[in-house]
């Protein structure tokens, strides 16, 4: 995924910010859209597509702060880079904790916000990668039956055939058969290997 | 006999006449002994045909010049002449006493102030003469003229502190245009180091620049405005107008707590007769207040509603109206007094210095609990009146 395919969302109730931040974005060869209200660019559903936020802390309505928590609490990921024509300690100090790539000072040096766009996109880009991963091997969790997916949690634990199959009420050989079937189903090439991706997918530990 | 009869005559007239004469010596002791010196003039030609001697120490003319023709005109105060003669003109028709305030030069050229109190003699309905007196108040004037001077330095000062309150607004004021104007200058920049043949966005990006720029200009020219030391100078003003000024100044401020700030201003409404910076001032002051009184709430709106009305007809009503704390009914009358806060750190001067304002404008402030929480201030402004010819 390329940063050619992100775009770069602006909230600012400045319709003039919005204008030349849309021209300095442009001009750096990204994709960029401009909303002058939070309720508007929420409207807009734009989170499926790749990106990053600019946004301006102080807006009637909804806040660049109320709307970092708003997605904070959606469980929406995506970078954010705050402005503000005046700020104080205790404001960027909050953003930052709350996730925030960078927080700038209006007026602010156009490479400061360049070069914060292009961090926050490398790490989105990163972060849905990861995330496309985690749910392929999920998927492979899926296609589990119960029995194997049972036989998984223990395997990962490092016990043998056959004290798994006197903890599971099986003979040893039931669970070497079961455990053929979760090392192709997962299509793991060795216990080293099962044990990162059932890490990756949050398989449970068993219950013992 | 007839001798007799003839003798008590004459002697109960002359007793009589003494009587009078005496009558007339206390009556004439009083007149021409007080600070209100008697006078009495033709009503056609305003000359005086009577002074009391105590002229001679007021203006320093002997008592002869008095009774000269024209001699009051000559000695008002040039400024007031045209206005004091008029309404002389005018009351005479009408009136049959009045009462009036004007400047006399006196003769080493000093200006003092006089209050003059008319009645108008008439013979068949017509003015035949008028007779009064004139009350030299010059110590009275100098004493308003102090205190109106003192009230306008104290205005001044609250109105400095008040704006240091907004530094906020200010700030953010500024450097929205400011950032328009770096980005888009930035913006251009790489637009032209990548060679692009558009010329029209580099164009687009200048005008906006421009923009920016007198958009800053805009918000220090209305910041040195309302800093700068003036005296009350009352002009024709849109209250409209002048409000959505202050909203613009303030909406920072409010934004940066979370509160809304909204107008309902009366279409239509007449020109009123005020001093601009202090009306903002007064308008500052009310919904600083307001924006305090909620400062601890969390939840429910938080709402600054500024409205403006008709009022009975000759005035303007402008109200200002929290969902805050408000206070409580037993103060209603006392908020306004000089010194009463229940704020700890308060200084009790801001609607004091308002109300003092408002009725050098001529106008009345007043506060009432709202029914769902809160406090309004009104007050009103009186209407642009046509000068009557």
């Amino acid at each position: 995924m390329s940063q050619v395919d992100s775009t770069v969302f602006v909230v600012d109730d400045d319709p003039s910010v919005c204008r030349a931040l849309s021209r300095l974005i442009r001009s750096v060869g990204l994709n960029v859209k401009t909303f002058t209200s939070a309720r508007k660019f929420l409207d807009s559903c734009p989170l499926e597509v790749p990106g990053c936020l600019v946004l301006d802390v102080r807006m009637p309505g909804m806040s660049g702060l109320e709307i970092q928590d708003w997605l904070d609490e959606a469980g929406i990921r995506i970078p954010i880079i705050f402005i503000t024509g005046h700020g104080n300690i205790a404001m960027s100090v909050k953003a930052i904790k709350g996730g925030a790539i960078d927080f700038l000072e209006k007026p602010f040096d156009d490479q400061a916000l360049v070069d914060g766009v292009h961090r926050a996109i490398a790490l989105d880009t990163d972060a849905r990668r990861d995330q496309a991963e985690v749910d392929e091997i999920r998927q492979r969790v899926q296609r589990l039956t119960p029995r194997e997916l049972e036989v998984l949690s223990f395997v990962v634990t490092g016990m043998l055939n056959k004290q798994i199959g006197m903890t599971l009420g099986t003979s040893e050989k039931t669970i070497k058969v079961h455990r053929s079937r979760v090392m192709q189903k997962m299509r793991a090439g060795s216990l080293a290997e099962l044990i990162r991706l059932a890490d990756r997918a949050g398989v449970a530990h068993p219950k013992v | 006999m007839a001798n007799t009869k003839l003798e008590i005559a004459n002697a109960a007239l002359r007793s009589e006449i003494t009587e009078r004469v005496l009558v007339e010596e206390s009556l004439r002791l009083i007149l021409e002994s007080t600070r209100a010196i008697p006078w009495e003039a033709d009503a056609k030609t305003w000359a005086f045909t009577y002074v009391g001697p105590q002229a001679v120490d007021l203006l320093g003319y002997p008592l002869e010049r008095w009774l000269e023709p024209d001699f009051w005109p000559t000695v008002i105060h040039p400024d007031d002449r045209d206005e004091a003669i008029q309404f002389c003109i005018a009351s005479s028709k009408t009136e049959m006493h009045y009462e009036f305030d004007y400047r006399m030069i006196t003769r080493d050229d000093k200006v003092i102030w006089i209050h003059d109190i008319v009645h108008v003699v008439t013979t068949d309905g017509e003015p035949t003469a008028l007779r009064g007196f004139m009350i030299d108040i010059s110590d009275r004037k100098r004493a308003e003229e102090q205190a109106r001077r003192l009230r306008d330095e104290l205005a001044h000062v609250s109105r400095v502190t008040t704006m240091g309150e907004f530094a906020a607004s200010l700030a953010h004021e500024l450097n929205q245009p400011l950032c328009g104007i770096v980005s888009n200058a930035q913006a251009g920049e790489r637009l032209l180091a990548a060679g692009d043949e558009d010329t029209q966005a580099i164009r687009d990006t200048l005008r906006d620049i421009v923009d920016d720029g007198k958009r800053a200009g805009e918000v220090i020219r209305r910041l040195r405005a309302m800093l700068k030391r003036t005296s009350f100078e009352p002009i024709s003003l849109d209250i409209g107008e002048v409000i959505r000024e202050v909203a613009r100044l303030v909406m920072g401020d409010a934004l940066a707590k979370g509160i809304t700030l909204n107008l309902d201003l009366a279409l239509d409404l007449p020109k009123v007769m005020g001093d601009r910076t202090q009306l903002q001032q007064v308008l500052v002051n009310l919904i600083l207040n307001g924006i305090e009184a909620m400062g601890g709430e969390t939840d429910g709106s938080r709402e600054i509603l500024i409205g403006t009305a008709r009022h009975r007809g000759d005035a303007v009503t402008i109200a200002v109206r929290d969902t805050g704390l408000g206070f409580e009914e037993k103060n209603v009358d006392r908020i306004f007094d000089a010194f009463f806060t229940t704020k700890p750190e308060g200084m009790g001067m801001g609607l004091s210095i308002n109300r003092s304002i408002i009725e050098a404008h001529g106008g009345r402030i007043w506060a009432t609990l709202n029914p769902h929480g809160g406090a309004t201030v009104h007050f009103t402004v009186p209407i642009l009146k046509e000068v009557s010819p």
